[in-house]
This record gives C-alpha cells, structure tokens and sequence, in this order.
C-alpha cells in the first residue's frame, strides 16, 4: 500500500493505534516519535508516560520510548520493545532474547486470542502504561511468586463385559479369598501378568426375552434345561456336544453361562444383556458320565464315548450352585447405577481437559453420560495433577490424549476420542474438531478462555454449547449453558453474567482478583499457580458434573453461579434470569441488545412522561469477532435536565457508578453510549440535537477503538444506532412486545 | 488516598486538597477563564470545583492566601458569605473556615474581590469571632480589634503565628498537619502591606501509613521573604518543616521568586533557596508551576520566565522528579487539571487516558 508516495501502515492494529494517538480528544499519555512500515513489520516508536509512584521500586522514567512491532499479515501480537539504552533490565521480566528493536518487555500474560478481544488502541497502550506503572510501584512481580512453568500452549462373584457377549469366553483374572471367588472374563485373553483361570466355560445364548420375565433361578440341571428350553434353546443338546470337546481338559470346573438378551416389548430391539452363571458339583468327565455320554475304562481309568448314548440319571439331582453375575459397567448401566435419569448416551465435545475440564468429563464419564471428544492442545505438565485427573505416569503426555484414555478405561464401554489442537487455532485438525461438535449433542467449554467460549457461541456448526469454569479464586462455580435452540448464544449468557458481576451485590467480589483489565480464570493454564486446594476444586467439579447432566435433559438456558465457603465447607447457589436479545447484524457488526435494556427504557420513559428522559448504556464488546452486546440501561443521573422537548443527561454520581461496575465485572462491562425517550407521536428517528449527542460519542469513542450506540426509546419501538472504529455505522429498530 | 489538585487557570493560582476521611481544603480561588472565549485553555473552575465537591455545599478550610485577583478571581460569586444576604443563595459553596493573612484584615483601599472578602474575613473576625484563622499577628492586628470594641485576647485563638500547626487539622484523625512558615508579624507591620510579601506560606504533611509525603504552598512570596523564612525556619532548628516531595514554585515561576537576576538561560538562586530546593527536595520531587506555558523566548517581563523553569527543571532531573507546569499539563494543546495522589509510596501524577470515562465525567449534549 502507498500513500502519497510513502509508506503506509498495512496492520489496521496499527491504523487504529495513530488514530488513537492523534485523534484522542483526550490527552492519550503517549506520543508517536517515529513510523516505519518500509519492512517486514509495522513498526511504531512510542513515548510513552505511565502514571508512577514517587517511591519506585524499578527506576522506570516519566517519560519510556518503546518500539511496538505489529506483524503484518496475520492479527498477532504487536512485541514491545524498550528503546532506553539504560533501561534497568535485571530487574523487570523481560523476553531475554537481544534484538536488534532492543529487549523485548513481557507485557502480555494471557494469549493473544483472549487479549485480542478487547483490546482497542486505547487498551493497547493502557496496557503498556499499565505495565510501567505497575513495575515502577514493585507490584508486577513479587520476587516471592512462583511462577507456573511456561507450557506451549491435565457367594463368589463372576465379572462378565457389558453388552452382547463374546463368541468366546476368556477368564482373565480369578481371586480366592476363603473359597469365595472372583473371577473375571472377557472377550480376549489378557496378554501379561494373569493367572490362568481353572474354568470350562459353557455359554449358551438364549432368544430374547422381554423384560422383567425371568423370576426364580433354577437349582439343579433340569430346571435349568427346562427354562431355557422356555427360551428358545436346548440346553442339554448344546451342552452335551460341547463336554465331548472339553474331554481333553476332564477335571475343570464347569461354568454354565447363559446369556439372556433383552428387551421391552416383543417386537423391540434387544436394550441389556442378562447372564446367569452356574456350576455343576460335577466336574466335565463326571458330568458327561452322569449324562451318559462317556464311560470310565475299567483298565485304563480313562473316559470313552459311548456310542449309544446311555440312559440318563434324574437330572434334578445334578445340583447347580449359582454365581454371583456382574456386567463391567456400559453407559446404560453406569447411568443406572448413578442415578442418571438420562435414558440415551449422548456424544459430548469437551474442550479444555485441565482442573475442571478432566474432572468434569471423568465424573459424567462415570455417571454413564455418553461419550466425549477432548480437545486440548496442552500437554501435562508436574502442577497440573494436584487439579486433573492425570497420574504422575502421564507427565509429559497430552491431555487430550491421556484424557481421552482415562475416559475411555474408566468404564467397560469406551468411545471417547481425542483431538490434539488449539480449538481456536486447530491447523491440520481442523476437519476433526468440525466433524466432533458438529456430531456432538453438546459442546463444553472447559477452557476458562473468553475466547473459546466467543468462538464456540459463533460456530454454527455446534448443536448447543455450554461453558464451565471457575472464578479467579477459584471458590465460584460458573455455569453458563444454551438453550436447546440457540436462541441465546453463550457469548450473550456471558455479556449478562458479567453485568450481574458488576451489579449484584451477591457478586461483588466474584471477580476481585482478576486483573480489572484482563478476565483470566483460575485454571488458566498460563496462570500464576494460585494455591487451589483438590478438594474445593473436586467439590465444584463435582457440582459442574451434576449440573452437566441435568443440563442435557433440560431446554432452557441458564446462567449458575456456585459460591464455596472453604471455612464451612457451605456452598451457595446463585440463578441469575436471563433475557432474551434483540440482534442486530450490521455489515462488520453484530450488536445485541437484552430485552432487559429495552423494558428499563420503556418504563423509565413512562415515568417520566410526558418529559424525556434518558441515561447511559453499558455493555461489553469483543473487538476480535466485531460483537458489542449492550445489557444495561440506566436511569438519568439526579443532576438531568428533563423536558418534553429535550433531555440533557446530568453526571452527578454516574462516574463512581460506572467505574465501580467496570472493576467488579474485571473491566468487561463498560460505558458503550446513551440513550433518552422521545415522547408519544414523536418519531424514534434522532432529531438534530440527537445527531449532536452521536457526534460526541463518536469524537471521543471512536478514536479510542471502542464501539458507541445511541438509542431513542419511544412508544412503540427502539432505535439504535452503533459505530465501531474502522467500520460502519449500523442503525436498526426493535418493535416493541 | 489523600489528593492534591491543581488546576490549569494560567498565571493564577488555586489548590484543591481531599483528604482520605473526606475533609477538604481549597487554597486560593481563581476562576479565570473567559466563558465567550472559545480558545481560552483556562478551565472553567467553578465547575471543576463543584465536580469535586459531588453535590456537597461546603468546604471544610477555603485560604485566601492573599487578595491578588490571580488567588481570588469570582470568589464572591461563587461562596456563601456571611456578611451580606446576597451572596447567600442556595447554590453557594459555604466555607466552613476562611483562613487569611492579618494584611487582608488590615489592608485599606481595596478593590472588587479583595473588598468583598476582606469585608467577610473582618465580619468573621470581628463580629462573629468564629469560622476564620487569621495568620500573622502584627501589633496592627490589635490595634484594628481595640478601635472596634474588642477585646484582642478574646480573638488570640483565632490567630496562627509561624512556626505553629493549624489547629483545624491533625495527622491522627486527618492524615495531614499544616505548619506555618508565613507570614511574620514584621512582614505585616510595613505600612505598605506588600501582600506577596505578607500572603500564606506554607508546609502540608500528609502521612499515609508511615511514609510522610510534604507538599510545600508557596503562593507568590518573592525570594527576599523566602530567604528570611528559610533563614528563621532554620534558626528555630525545624529543617525538616522546609522539606518537599511537591513544590507548588512560587509565583508562577517569576525569576525574582529565586533571585535578583533572570540569568541568560538559568536563574541563579540566592544562597538560601538553593539549599531550599536542591536540599530538601526529595528523591523524585515533583514541582509544579502554576502558570502559563513556559515562553522559548524573553519577549513578556511578566512571568512564568524560561530561566527560573530552567532551574526548577534542573532540580527536578537532579531529584529523578518532573517539572509540569500547568498550563501544559498533560498536553499544552488541552490542558487538564492536575491531580496528584498521595500514597504509601509517595506521591503519583494521575494520567488517565480520555474515551468513555471522559465521557461519563461530564454531561451528555442535549438529546431532542
């Protein structure tokens, strides 16, 4: 691109920062000294003027040139370089590869696709005067902290398989304790380190049977023949060719092993397998002399077959002793036993397999819950098992992987797979990750990053999304799920969470040890290790697990909130009402608006009828994927001028108000415009004075990055209208209900 | 926290001090801009003032440091006075306790903002006996109380002299001490009551967990009065009263604040102020010149003059502090009021960046 002959900026970061600098009607504390967008990169030389305390514990200067490098053909971070020769470095946390734009200054804690939200040319460069302040005060890195090590980016009793059974029995592993058995079979041998398991294993299977017909259990030979001669099959018929082949092996332990498949009415698909297990007191040579099928040599003491077949003792006193028969757990009869009412396994996507992300997906895993994709592309690293599920064994393995194993060992049902990827990023698995949520009843955002859970509200491809995540101090149990429709999207649930964050007195320090201009959860896996103990992080999983499969059997979005009492132990639950949105799409932008912002709007205008009145909007908004959503509206402030023909929005009391909201939502919600009410038969249309009202919201908003919307309440319907910087001006109406 | 504000008014001079508890104190009032002047940087402080108080109507101290129009321009317009019914409107700011030098009891001949106040301060003084501390205690001051019936001694607790602690405030309950270091009696028995001679000197301590922050108030004293305060301040063994993290420079950086000559490129201070400044001044001590921008050039006689801002600038880059001045503050281009908190870690200059919260400060255009 040229401009006139000279080089212009080809990174719009870049565009909006000098238009910042320049155009910022108020004094931005950073000054331009130098541009050059003639290389690879844009490159930006600041002045920069932090706020500092007069005692410092790093000599940082009034006055601190920095060189911002913008990549230019991908939105990346910009690198922020200290031009001051004397610039004290042992003492900050630098990136300590030398360059040739000087040392390179950690200014970014999170990843770039949660900073690239929000971040405006305003927020740049707070940030980096943040950065200053907060190292000259001693307050950026206690020497103390540990810091978390960087990662790149968590009777005797026979046990049968669940489900249909084998075409061939193994016994894998047998325990006697005091004559009393356990033994266990499977449908393969089992390679190392088993007993071999002294058994004859019989298995007959029966035609199915409806539900809830079997009732007494046979004692001897006959009675058993006799009912599964009920069932469809010969009992003795098939038994006998079978001894005959067993004959080698004479003195093993028979086990007669009938499997019985059901189902719920005559003409429904088989749903559960029943076994019944028996043993005979004969053993196989014995039992095929009782049933007349061999004879003992006299001479030999051996067995032979008889070619006429001889006549059979009563079969009623070749006694059976039953066993104990367990089915290894399948999702039905996990959900069984868990008392999930669910009454179908569904398929999950999971994204995020950290602290309550493998917590969550292990504990619904148990309760039968279906199967699960784990998306993450971290691998464990040793701080992460005090949180995850993971054993020591699995340091150093991906935590989609060693996830997905732990998931799919945990119950005789397995299924679940994994993706190793950057959901935001998922390069060559991008096919992957589209092909599981798209299949997925219900994708679950474990990954405590603003950003996934923005990326999975657009993806259009997701059925119904949900997010699960802990508050910065990770004593706060955050919900927030779709309804089944998508009616509400994640990112507007969030937008309301975070308002309620501001505003309810309930949760007024919900976000207090989050950074005000940075939301980061407690899992972060970039975090600072912050001390949380298993036990709460277990405890709220646990919670997050329940809520999960009563979620899938409800249509509704909901918006929870869990709050531990460590001391206590006492754990309170918050429900915040959700409201519908209006949505606005504009050509670059998406701007919604709650039904809650339009019905305050409504009735303040009645009460103030037949005067105007009017207020301010605060919102959130993500600049990355152009989305404002406004989800407040307040009342004017005492200081307002109120007539019938004009409204003039006083300030009284409105800035401690406004900044208080802001600090306790962590910076999320802001002052995004204003609106008034036009009286009954007046247009909704802005009036001349109105354009005035947008043409100040534009001088000092726009320059900043932010976006700005004024809204005109009258009878029977809204108006708006929003600019955001670089792009258009949207307007729209909103009949009202 | 406690915090200190001053504000951008040209060569003029006013001082708005919060408290931490919420006590305040505003030195000096000049309102100075020209409302039908659409390029006139001056702020409108009457406004900036009330947007401090946040609908409160009364200031805890209002000092007059003296009567000049720069430290009290359309304070008569905008404080409740107590001697004349038509400044007592509703929407006037009362003042809860006026502080003043003796001389603007004592001057005669005045003018216009002067009259009035010196009117209220002697009404305060004389009639009332309460709500007003005059500073300086001249044999004239006296003499004014006997000719008009009363008893001097029955006003001696309304007097503060130098070298004394103002009684209306006290670290333990406020976070802050006010000492006087002017006027003396002497200054204020000359006949021709000099005010920059006679005005309001003075040293704030603020103590905000154990670190003292001092912020010196040196109105438009030139540098012979200066020298003889540093000279008896000294004398009473109380140096550490002349030390500074903040130095409000006096009169609007005037040469003759420091010394009888502007210098070339510098000015050169008499013996006394430089121990004054590159002594006590603090590590990172900040000061501020209350004044129009720094001229590049020698064309005005009037103040702020280059070279004195040149010494100050010199002591401000020895000390690892700031210079602001301000009209420039923090851009020349729109000049905003200048705020400085006081904290545990000594004082900070707040910068904060415009956009939204700009917009919040302040009333929205009016909507139709």
């Amino acid at each position: 691109m040229e401009n006139g002959g000279k080089p212009a900026p080809r990174s719009p970061r870049v565009v909006a920062l000098i238009k910042y600098i320049e155009g910022s009607v108020d004094y931005p504390f950073a000054r331009i000294a130098a541009l050059d967008f003639s290389g690879d990169s844009d490159i930006v030389d600041l002045l920069i003027e932090p706020e500092l305390v007069q005692d410092r514990a790093v000599a940082i200067s009034d006055i601190e040139p920095v060189r911002l490098v913008f990549p230019v053909r991908v939105d990346g971070p910009p690198s922020v370089f200290s031009q001051r020769a004397d610039f004290p470095l042992d003492l900050v946390h630098t990136n300590y590869e030398p360059s040739g734009d000087g040392r390179c200054l950690c200014i970014w804690e999170e990843n770039w696709h949660d900073l690239s939200r929000n971040l405006t040319a305003q927020r740049l460069i707070e940030r980096i005067r943040d950065w200053f302040s907060r190292t000259a005060s001693g307050e950026l890195h206690n020497p103390d902290q540990p810091l978390e090590p960087m990662i790149l980016a968590t009777s005797s009793t026979l046990v049968v398989p669940p489900g249909h059974p084998p075409t061939e029995w193994h016994g894998v592993v047998v325990e006697d304790d005091e004559d009393r058995l356990t033994a266990v079979l499977d449908a393969r041998p089992r390679k190392n380190g088993c007993r071999p398991v002294p058994f004859a294993i019989f298995s007959l299977e029966v035609e199915p049977q409806v539900h809830g017909a079997l009732h007494h259990r046979p004692r001897d030979l006959q009675r058993l023949h006799d009912l599964v001669g009920e069932m469809g099959r010969d009992l003795l018929g098939t038994l006998e060719a079978w001894l005959f082949e067993q004959l080698p092996q004479g003195d093993r332990v028979i086990v007669l092993l009938i499997s019985i498949p059901k189902r719920r009415t005559a003409d429904g698909e088989v749903e559960a397998w029943e076994h019944w297990a028996f043993s005979p007191t004969e053993k196989i040579e014995s039992l095929a002399q009782r049933l007349g099928l061999v004879e003992r040599d006299p001479d030999t003491g051996r067995f032979g077959r008889l070619l006429t077949k001889a006549p059979v003792e009563n079969l009623s006193e070749i006694a059976l002793y039953g066993w104990r028969v367990v089915q290894r757990l399948d999702h039905a009869t996990a959900r069984l036993y868990a008392g999930n009412p669910a009454d179908r396994g569904v398929s999950l996507v999971g994204i995020g397999a950290g602290a309550i992300g493998s917590n969550v997906m292990l504990n619904t895993k148990h309760a039968g819950i279906g199967k699960w994709t784990v998306i993450d592309s971290d691998i464990n690293l040793p701080h992460n098992l005090v949180r995850q599920i993971h054993p020591d064994a699995m340091t150093g393995f991906p935590k989609a992987e060693t996830t997905a194993l732990l998931l799919d060992t945990c119950l005789a049902e397995g299924g679940d797979t994994h993706i190793r990827a950057n959901f935001l990023a998922p390069g060559a698995a991008v096919e992957a990750v589209r092909e599981a949520v798209g299949a997925a009843d219900l994708t679950v955002d474990f990954s405590a990053s603003p950003s996934v859970l923005g990326a999975v509200s657009d993806n259009a491809e997701i059925a119904r999304a949900a997010s699960f995540f802990f508050g910065p101090d990770g004593r706060d149990l955050v919900v927030l799920a779709e309804d089944k429709a998508r009616a509400l999207r994640l990112d507007e649930i969030e937008a309301y969470y975070f308002l309620c964050a501001g505003t309810d007195p309930l949760l007024a320090d919900h976000l207090a040890s989050a950074r005000t201009d940075m939301v980061r959860y407690a899992n972060a896996c970039q975090d600072l290790t912050r001390p949380l103990p298993p036990w709460q992080v277990q405890a709220l999983s646990g919670i997050a697990a329940g809520r999960l499969l009563s979620l899938l059997e409800e249509e509704q979005a909901v918006a929870l909130i869990w709050r531990l009492e460590a001391g206590s132990g006492a754990v309170t639950p918050m429900e915040l009402n959700l409201r519908p949105v209006r949505r606005h799409e504009f050509d670059d932008f998406r701007v919604t608006v709650s039904e809650a912002v339009i019905e305050t709007m409504r009735r303040l205008r009645e009460q103030r009828a037949p005067n105007e009145t009017g207020g301010v909007l605060l919102g959130s908004f993500d600049l990355s994927r152009r989305v404002l959503h406004v989800v407040a509206a307040l009342p004017a402030p005492p200081d307002s001028r109120q007539s019938p023909t004009y409204f003039i929005r006083g300030a009284k009391h409105l800035k401690p108000l406004v900044e208080g909201i802001e600090a306790r939502s962590a910076g999320s919600i802001v002052y995004v415009g204003e609106w008034h009410s036009h009286p009954d038969g007046a247009k909704v249309e802005p009036s001349d004075d109105d354009e005035v009202v947008f043409k100040h919201l534009e001088t000092h908003l726009d320059p900043t990055g932010a976006p700005y919307v004024m809204a005109i309440c009258g009878a029977p319907e809204t108006w708006i209208r929003a600019g955001w910087h670089s792009w258009r001006v949207g307007e729209g109406a909103m009949r009202h209900g | 926290m406690p915090a200190v504000t001053f504000f951008p008014i040209g060569n003029a001079d006013t001082c708005f001090i919060e408290l931490a508890n919420g006590r305040r104190v505003l030195f000096d009032f000049a309102d100075m801009h020209n409302p039908d002047d659409k390029d006139d940087k001056r702020c409108d402080l009457e406004k900036e003032i009330r947007d401090r108080l946040n609908g409160d109507k009364e200031i805890d101290v209002v000092a007059f440091t003296h009567l000049d129009t720069d430290h009290c321009n359309r304070a008569k317009e905008v404080f409740w006075l107590q001697h004349a019914e038509k400044y007592q409107s509703d929407d006037r700011i009362k003042i809860k306790t006026m502080w003043v030098p003796a001389t603007a009891i004592l001057e005669e001949g005045v003018k216009g903002q002067a009259r009035t106040l010196r009117t209220e301060a002697r009404y305060r003084f004389v009639e009332k006996g309460e709500g007003i501390r005059v500073f300086g205690r001249p044999d004239a001051l006296d003499d004014f109380l006997k000719e008009r019936g009363v008893d001097p001694a029955k006003r001696r607790n309304l007097i503060s002299d130098a070298g004394t602690l103002c009684p209306e405030f006290n670290q333990a309950a406020d976070g802050v001490e006010f000492f006087v270091l002017a006027p003396f009696a002497d200054h204020c028995d000359d006949d021709t009551y000099k005010r920059n001679d006679t005005a309001i000197f003075m040293q704030a301590t603020f103590k905000v967990d154990e670190r003292l922050t001092r912020l010196i108030l040196s109105a438009d004293c030139p540098h012979e009065v200066i020298d003889d305060i540093v000279r008896v301040t000294r004398k009473h063994g109380n140096d550490e009263r002349l030390m500074w993290d903040i130095n409000n420079v006096p009169h609007h950086s005037s040469y003759l604040s420091l010394g009888p000559d502007k210098g070339d490129e510098k000015t050169e201070p008499v013996e006394r102020l430089r121990w004054l400044y590159e002594e006590q001044g603090q590590d990172g001590g900040l000061l501020v010149s209350t004044s129009s921008p720094i001229p590049d050039n020698d064309d005005s006689d009037q103040p702020p003059h280059r070279q004195a801002a040149n010494y100050y600038k010199g002591v401000a880059s020895e000390l690892g502090g700031q210079f602001l001045v301000t009209m420039q503050h923090p851009s020349q281009k729109s000049p905003k009021p200048l705020t400085i908190e006081i904290g545990s870690k000594g004082y900070s200059v707040k910068k904060l960046a415009g956009g939204s919260a700009a917009i919040i400060g302040g009333a929205a255009p009016r909507a139709g």
